[in-house]
């Protein structure tokens, strides 16, 4: 395992190029990260994206530099803790929402050695953030995509307890139970038409009156088009944390005893409401919008906002919606070496974001490009994009 | 209703044009995507990226904000709250959007 890492500066697509580098064992070389920044480096939440890499391969190998702009990576096979359940404590001060650790977790899990068994706690916030979707979307909309792949048994996002930003103290587990040696190749090129609309409301902390709202708000918006919109309404209670939770440095000087820091004091944390609402298609195609609410914003704002970012992504079409159009094209090209999978997206979801990642895929998987074309009959002005399977697949089934 | 609706949600370019740029590296993903758009890029905005050529992703200034869409990492798509709402409290918007339901009715549009 001499092979000369591939080079990427700053931290743009980080959780991508690491899982493509994972699932490949293309050993990586990242530099300039931050480097112009005044907090300059990894973040706390990267760093413990890093941990949590190590902690599921075996074998991997992490270089950082002093100042944690530059890291190399060397990738060890993903074995998953060999069955055993892992605990991952994520720092009080991660502003990433849980789904950022997650969504590497289900892209990697299908090709471990063995099941997954990961247990996410610390600052774990469930809600939806800015930059993250919520654990409600993820599991409803984002691991079904996984079903395509005909990887579908023993997975399962358990959330045990449930926390909104800005510091979280939530609790989650993920299971994954379905280990494959390819995934299939996908056919995916009727987007069809919406026919239910289901959702999680969710309230941590506040009064449930606030679910109420956001429903009746959404609903007023979605129900012209369909009647069967059905919002379950989840009620959380927040969880008591020491006084100095979340702030910098308090987790190291407290040293993991809990109990009678900050003498004793306690807070509320994770205290919110958001909702998480996923439109299903005949074809069995979702496409998902998720928000938490935003400091004093009234609960009827926060269920209309919602909705409309859900017309917004029906009105994109495809096949898959935009937060699981990367992990989908991912897999695409793990599966077997010559097939052509073909899937139908928006054309709306190719943005500069987008090509970047097509191009590191390339880099990555070292020339994997993907063909687009017009859909044909198409009046949607919808792209077919076909991808030829690198037959990466499973490398530590292989030599079972 | 309906043209205007399609109008609004293709790009002006064909998709041909952008396998064209994709995985030219000599030119940047934003500026790959604005010459697939074509002259949907106003002429400031394309002054700008000439600038940025080539240190790829943006002036080193304002590394801190992280506003761009794949510098962030983020999976949720990012959304302009008042456009939104503009564009989905128009009846227009609404009923071009109803084609996308069951509740369709198929064979008026054909």
């Amino acid at each position: 395992m001499t092979a000369t890492p591939i080079k990427f500066s700053t931290h743009a697509n980080l959780r991508h190029r690491l899982v493509l580098a994972t699932l490949t064992g293309t050993p990586l070389h990242i530099t300039q990260i931050r480097s112009n920044s005044l907090t300059p480096g990894l973040t706390s939440s990267e760093f413990s994206l890093l941990r949590l890499l190590d902690s599921v391969t075996n074998g991997s190998f992490f270089e950082i530099s002093v100042t944690g702009t530059t890291f190399l990576y060397r990738p060890g096979l993903i074995t998953g803790n060999n069955g055993k359940p892992i605990r991952h404590t994520l720092p009080e001060t991660c502003n990433r929402g849980v789904t950022y650790y997650l969504e590497v977790l289900a892209l990697l899990a299908p090709f471990s050695k063995s099941s997954f068994s990961v247990t996410l706690d610390g600052g774990v916030i469930t809600a939806a953030t800015d930059e993250d979707m919520g654990v409600d979307t993820f599991r409803t909309a984002f691991l079904p995509l996984f079903g395509k792949f005909e990887i579908m048994r023993g997975i399962e996002l358990r959330i045990l307890k449930r926390s909104a930003g800005p510091h979280g103290a939530g609790e989650v587990q993920f299971v994954h139970g379905h280990q494959v040696r390819l995934p299939k190749t996908l056919h995916l090129q009727t987007p069809g038409r919406v026919k239910k609309i289901r959702g999680v409301a969710y309230a941590v902390g506040v009064s449930a009156g606030n679910n109420a709202r956001m429903i009746e708000a959404a609903r007023g918006v979605l129900n012209r088009f369909i009647p069967d919109v059905y919002v379950f309404s989840d009620v959380a209670k927040p969880q008591i944390v020491p006084l100095d939770y979340g702030k910098e440095g308090a987790a190291e000087r407290a040293g993991g005893v809990m109990k009678g820091r900050a003498g004793g004091k306690t807070k509320k944390v994770g205290v919110g409401f958001g909702m998480s609402l996923v439109a299903e298609t005949g074809t069995g195609c979702v496409y998902a919008a998720d928000a938490t609410a935003r400091p004093a914003e009234p609960a009827e704002d926060v269920g209309k906002r919602v909705a409309w970012m859900l017309l917004e992504e029906i009105a994109m079409g495809g096949c898959v919606g935009r937060t699981g159009a990367m992990a989908v094209l991912s897999m695409m090209t793990m599966s077997t070496e010559g097939d052509v999978g073909r899937v139908v997206m928006g054309r709306d979801i190719i943005d500069e974001g987008f090509v970047s990642r097509l191009r590191d895929m390339k880099m990555i998987f070292g020339g994997a490009e993907v063909g687009m074309r017009e859909a044909t009959g198409g009046k949607d002005g919808d792209v077919v994009i076909s991808v030829v399977g690198k037959g990466v697949g499973n490398v530590g089934r292989k030599l079972a | 209703a309906r043209e205007q609706w399609l109008q609004s949600r293709t790009g002006s370019g064909r998709i041909q044009d952008l396998t064209r740029y994709l995985y030219d590296d000599s030119i940047s993903p934003a500026e790959a995507i604005s010459k697939w758009k074509g002259n949907t890029v106003t002429k400031d905005e394309e002054d700008e990226e000439d600038e940025d050529d080539d240190d790829f992703f943006k002036k080193a200034d304002n590394q801190d904000e992280e506003d761009n869409i794949f510098i962030a990492d983020r999976t949720l798509p990012r959304y302009d709250l008042e456009k939104l709402e503009q564009k989905w409290s128009e009846d227009d918007a609404l009923e071009a959007l109803r084609r996308k339901f069951i509740t369709a009715n198929l064979l008026d549009e054909k």
